[in-house]
């Protein structure tokens, strides 16, 4: 029976462990019941980037790789070595539920001036179905 | 005088047992009030404009929504049902109906989050984000 209980224990302390690794600090995604559940496969294509919130000066700050950013212009090297490097990559946009529209809209603009077609919003999502709407700029 | 202390000290299981069953249960609740992450797939740019006519969502500083120029739910309403029940009538007549994204240089990411949800809520399978006037 003890057996069983560590087992269990285990198990439920895995999966706690491996959502919390997933979360980031000073980054509260927006919900929505209709997104796509994301694959747990390893994704060689995709570039993340988060866009934080700073509330106290009203300004996002853009993360990329560990990279702190000032704009979404200043990502436009980077976002177009990536697709130069690998062509078929995408961009999974964290951004903060409070981030401005101004601020995703002008990551969005340059990720087209960069060359990248797809970009995906990651949100906080209870239950899911695969309902998902093709976005054009 | 030999007192009930002496002797030996055996495992006890019956207290480890029991803080294995508060630990299981802690983590049995962790794991199951967690929210998963996941994913609203654009693309961009876009393909070739039609010929239809597209739907117009504008979302303005406050959260309010209006479709095609009509308001339609309130800035606090997440869920966006008139929203939604008037985008499954129009998917209803054509599925691959264009439907313009709007929002306001200054509204909040939440909320745009709000209306993708209601747009992929209805089916609609052709998305494009608009330039705001603002």
């Amino acid at each position: 029976m003890v057996d069983v209980l560590l087992v269990l224990m285990l198990f439920f302390m895995s999966i706690t462990s491996t959502e919390l690794l997933k979360k980031e600090k000073n980054l509260q995604l927006a919900e929505a019941k209709n997104a796509t559940p994301q694959d747990k496969k390893p994704k060689t294509n995709e570039v993340v980037v988060n866009v934080g919130w700073e509330p106290s000066n009203g300004t996002a700050v853009f993360t990329m790789d560990g990279m702190k950013y000032p704009s979404a212009d200043s990502m436009l090297g980077v976002l177009s070595a990536s697709i130069q490097h690998n062509p078929r990559v995408y961009v999974l946009i964290r951004a903060d539920k409070d981030v401005e529209y101004s601020n995703i809209s002008d990551l969005m603009n340059t990720c087209a001036t960069a060359g990248i077609s797809t970009v995906t919003f990651a949100v906080i999502t209870g239950g899911a179905t695969n309902n998902k709407p093709e976005v054009t700029q | 005088m030999a007192s009930a202390g002496d002797g030996e000290f055996g495992f006890q299981i019956a207290p480890m047992l029991d803080v294995l069953f508060v630990l299981l249960l802690f983590f049995m609740v962790s794991a199951g009030a967690q929210k998963h992450e996941a994913s609203i797939s654009t693309q961009l740019p876009g393909g070739q404009p039609g010929n239809d006519i597209p739907v117009r969502i504008e979302i303005d500083v406050d959260g309010q929504v209006s479709l095609n120029g009509e308001t339609t739910d309130t800035p606090t309403d997440h869920i966006l049902p008139q929203t939604v029940a008037r985008l499954k009538t129009i998917v209803a007549e054509n599925a691959r109906q264009p439907v313009v994204l709007i929002p306001a240089r200054s509204a909040r990411h939440q909320r745009v989050v709000d209306v993708l949800n209601a747009c992929a809520g209805a089916g609609v399978k052709n998305l494009a984000f608009g330039a705001s006037p603002e």
